[in-house]
């Protein structure tokens, strides 16, 4: 018997199983106990299915979606009825909504939801569902602006709802082997990284359409708009390409620094940057740049000396490192990471996949050290166990809000074009005051965090 | 002896000359320094009125341009001398041309210079030298066995910035070099893009044939001239090329670099359909970095040079205070010594070690380098007393042959990015990336040879 079905009718009920599944997922350790043990209607033991909805279901939504299905899809969200088509068709059961504040407020079996809707939409849906007490997995970048990030992460926290961000690559064996060596000083101390993507793939530094062609009838071109400011419809938006547009993507470092970043921001404890710096191809305000540099300055933490990474994007690398011998490639094809330690490097590709100490020598000569960092059975399925009350997702806010404001602190330096100075506790850049307005967006009315 | 064989010697034979007037000498068919050059321009519509504005005092003797529209005021400007579209026909025809500055687009720089040089013509060329690297190399090569004047137009060469950076470094203001960053904010023209497909028709005023000279023939479009050839592989050398000689300039000088031993490129990609990145071989890109490896040369260590255009920076060295310019409007160098680092503009100009405070501590060395009348306004005559007999021009080929080398190579790697090219600056080849020799010779459209 599924959960849904024996509360749809009890509130109540419902209340106080969301009640015990919230408090679940702040308890340290838990182990999955049969529902007969826990006894009772009204409760959800581990053992039992959560209820799910999706909001943004088309794109990574749908694989999102299918990472959770070992649960109850109980409700699909999506402004896009031709994009989330076909999620919508192979969930027949779940309820379909195109709002969702509507959904939200509606189906009153939801435990969880999964939002994999355009950046600037992230924060608005998953902040009413965290004060909803539902759990919460959000594709990354966690957030579109830094404001935005914190106030959820800190919204989760209070709640005490198990929350996830999409960079499933932490969830991976490489990052974790990539601490592990690090912590082992296989590398020495790390003075310098460099990360890099070969996005965007998708059009930047363009200039918004002039034409208004009209509203495909299977959009809600309001709705998908939501907190962002009023504009006129444009295939040049949806699906995907919003990425490279300032009101509504972070561009390419937004897509995948979330990714390519994690395992140097775990395995470094980086925290908030003292200064960060971009160079780019020519800025305009609508779209992220073709190509960018961004220059991160770290100060010394925990017994780790200060460190300067390197972001770059649209194709733009670091200098090869003598130590890779010829036709090795450097990462992987989405980018890569490059630690430089001052007894090595180590290189890995995106997601921190593949991690190596280079040149091939030096890996084959390394003791690896124990495995001491616990191994995550999938993202997806990490989360879930956190909503059922176990240990929180590898990736929950509390990590992973940080990482976000400090990827988006790049395209602030992006936008400002000077050197910026941070106060990360205090999320303002003390030196460009006019570089501020960035740490947060005006909504449109109608919406609020 | 004739007159242009006197200027020949003297140009290489002495070391110092003092200028002395014509009846000392005596005789028609000699031409003495206090006398006047016959100079012709080749392509003079663009940088070239300024190079033989900065020549007034010499005669003007010929002036040859492939677009009549864009030289016209040149044409007007010098009633009495002779007018050509054909550089070939010019110098063939007109027997009393002394010197030639040639201020064309970069793919005609070698053929036209070539020409002139053969015929013992003294040669002023705009930078880049050549469009490629081989074409650098036989130029230098034949300036030397002919012994004429040479000059390239990387006027910053005969300014005080560049002679004092030399001196600086040389004094070990900053300790040995292991690290020089070098930009521009160029191109600031359109690059990243495809070849035109419509053909509009060749206005009248213009010869394309002659225009296109040794490149490969394709139509006309308004896309490739004037100005924005540069950004064409057929025709320019992106913004590296443009800007790099004047620069790295300086860096190349005052570290005695040569050929480097490898290099690397990455740059931008346009997208403009999902998924879709334009592998333009059209155009250079919007955006590149270039990293070169120069070995160690006599006592200074090996040093990486690296080349950002289109936007892209070095990042802000922390020595340069607070709401200084780094460089100079857009473009500038930073080497990075062992004891300090050395910052300045385009040019070699304003050099400053930072932060200030060490500039104002430091006790400059005697300026032991000559300077040139005149510093960069002074470049094109600098050549001029270099033709009449007076010692090589500052940046004779010699130098500037070299210099061009290094830079153009540059674009081999931006071809093959992120290869690592491992250079054989000797040879002109890499050695390791087989392909990648493709553009260090650029094959000549029929009937054109250097």
């Amino acid at each position: 018997m599924k959960g849904r079905e024996r509360q749809t009718d009890n509130q109540d009920a419902e209340v106080s199983r969301r009640a015990f599944m919230r408090g679940a997922a702040a308890a340290a350790a838990f182990t999955i106990v049969p529902r007969h043990v826990l006894g009772g209607p009204g409760y959800t033991p581990p053992s039992e299915k959560l209820n799910i909805a999706g909001i943004g279901v088309g794109g990574k939504g749908a694989g999102d979606i299918g990472g959770v299905s070992s649960e109850n899809i109980v409700a699909l969200c999506d402004v896009d009825e031709e994009q989330a088509g076909k999620t919508f068709e192979k969930y027949p059961q779940a309820k379909k909504y195109s709002d969702f504040r509507k959904m939200l407020e509606k189906e009153k079996n939801i435990d969880a939801v999964v939002v994999a809707t355009p950046d600037h939409v992230h924060a608005v849906a998953s902040m009413m569902a965290i004060k909803m007490g539902k759990h919460v997995y959000c594709e990354k970048p966690l957030t579109h602006s830094i404001y935005e990030a914190r106030m959820l992460t800190e919204a989760a926290r209070e709640a005490k709802v198990a929350t996830q961000m999409g960079n499933q690559g932490h969830s991976g064996e490489g990052t974790r082997l990539i601490c592990e060596w690090i912590w082992a000083g296989a590398i020495g101390e790390v003075h310098e990284v460099h990360a890099w993507t070969n996005r965007p793939i998708w059009p930047q530094g363009i200039d918004r359409p002039a034409e208004t062609p009209l509203v495909p009838p299977t959009l809600a071109w309001d709705l998908w708009l939501g907190p962002a400011p009023e504009r006129p419809y444009h295939p040049a938006y949806l699906p995907f390409k919003w990425r490279g547009w300032w009101d509504f993507g972070a561009g390419a470092l937004g897509d995948m620094a979330c990714h390519i970043i994690d395992p140097v921001f775990w395995s470094l404890k980086l925290g908030y940057p003292k200064s960060v710096e971009a160079v780019s191809t020519k800025v305009n305000s609508e779209t992220a740049p073709t190509a960018s540099i961004i220059y991160y300055e770290f100060g010394a933490r925990e017994g780790m000396p200060p460190v300067r990474m390197t972001w770059y994007d649209g194709e733009l690398m670091p200098a090869r490192p003598q130590e890779l011998e010829e036709g090795r490639m450097m990462g992987s094809r989405n980018g890569g990471a490059l630690f430089v330690g001052d007894k090595g490097m180590l290189m890995c590709g995106c997601y921190g996949k593949n991690p190596r100490l280079i040149p091939e020598s030096k890996m084959q000569e390394f003791e690896r050290p124990a495995k001491t960092i616990p191994r995550v059975e999938g993202h997806h399925q990490d989360w879930i166990q956190a909503c059922k009350g176990g240990k929180p997702a590898c990736s929950n806010f509390d990590y992973s809000g940080p990482l976000t404001e400090v990827v988006l602190l790049g395209n602030l330096a992006i936008r400002t074009g000077k050197r910026i100075e941070w106060d990360g506790e205090n999320m303002r850049v003390t030196n460009v005051p006019e570089a501020n307005r960035y740490v947060r967006r005006e909504y449109r009315a109608g919406w609020t965090l | 002896m004739n007159r242009r064989d006197f200027l020949l010697s003297t140009a290489t034979g002495f070391a110092a000359f003092t200028i002395v007037p014509r009846h000392v000498l005596g005789g028609p068919g000699h031409t003495p320094p206090s006398e006047k050059l016959n100079i012709a321009g080749v392509g003079v519509g663009g940088m070239g009125k300024n190079n033989l504005e900065n020549l007034s005092d010499e005669n003007i003797v010929a002036i040859c341009d492939v677009d009549r529209k864009f030289a016209g005021e040149v044409f007007e400007k010098y009633p009495d001398a002779k007018k050509y579209r054909d550089f070939r026909r010019m110098l063939e025809k007109q027997k009393d041309i002394d010197a030639v500055v040639v201020a064309t687009p970069d793919h005609t720089h070698a053929v036209i210079s070539m020409m002139a040089i053969k015929m013992g013509k003294h040669v002023y060329c705009q930078k880049p030298l050549t469009h490629s690297v081989y074409e650098a190399r036989k130029l230098t090569e034949a300036a030397r066995e002919h012994k004429v004047a040479t000059q390239m137009g990387n006027q910053g060469h005969s300014g005080e910035g560049i002679r004092l950076i030399c001196e600086w470094i040389w004094d070990g203001a900053i300790g040995p070099v292991r690290e020089v960053h070098a930009w521009t904010d160029r191109p600031v023209w359109p690059q990243g893009i495809g070849r035109p497909e419509d053909t509009p028709s060749v206005p009248e005023t213009l010869d394309w044939d002659l225009w296109l000279g040794p490149a490969p023939d394709r139509p006309y479009h308004p896309c490739y001239l004037p100005f924005s050839w540069r950004a064409w592989w057929d025709f320019g050398t992106g913004a590296l090329g443009d800007m790099a000689c004047h620069i790295i300039d300086p860096v190349f000088r005052a570290l005695k670099l040569r050929y480097p031993t490898s290099v690397e490129a990455s740059h931008s990609y346009d997208v403009r359909e999902m998924w879709k990145k334009v592998d333009n071989k059209e155009t250079y890109p919007r955006a590149s970095i270039v990293r070169y490896q120069f070995p160690a040369r006599g006592d200074m260590p090996a040093v990486k040079l690296t080349w950002y255009d289109g936007g892209l920076l070095p990042a802000r060295p922390e020595e340069l205070e607070p709401g200084r310019q780094m460089g100079k409007e857009g473009n500038g160098v930073i080497f990075v010594g062992e004891k300090g680092k050395l910052m300045c503009g385009c040019y070699g100009e304003s050099p400053r070690l930072i932060p200030e405070a060490k500039m104002k501590e430091y006790k400059r060395p005697a300026k032991t380098l000559p300077r040139i009348t005149g510093g960069v306004n002074g470049h094109e005559k600098d050549w001029a007393r270099a033709c009449k007999g007076g010692e090589p021009a500052s940046s004779n080929f010699d130098y500037s042959g070299p210099l061009t080398e290094s830079v153009v190579m540059g674009n081999l790697a931006i071809r093959n990015p992120g290869e690592r090219l491992d250079w054989n600056g000797q040879n002109m080849k890499v050695t390791n990336v087989a392909e990648a020799n493709e553009y260090v010779h650029r094959q000549y459209r029929e009937g054109w040879t250097l």
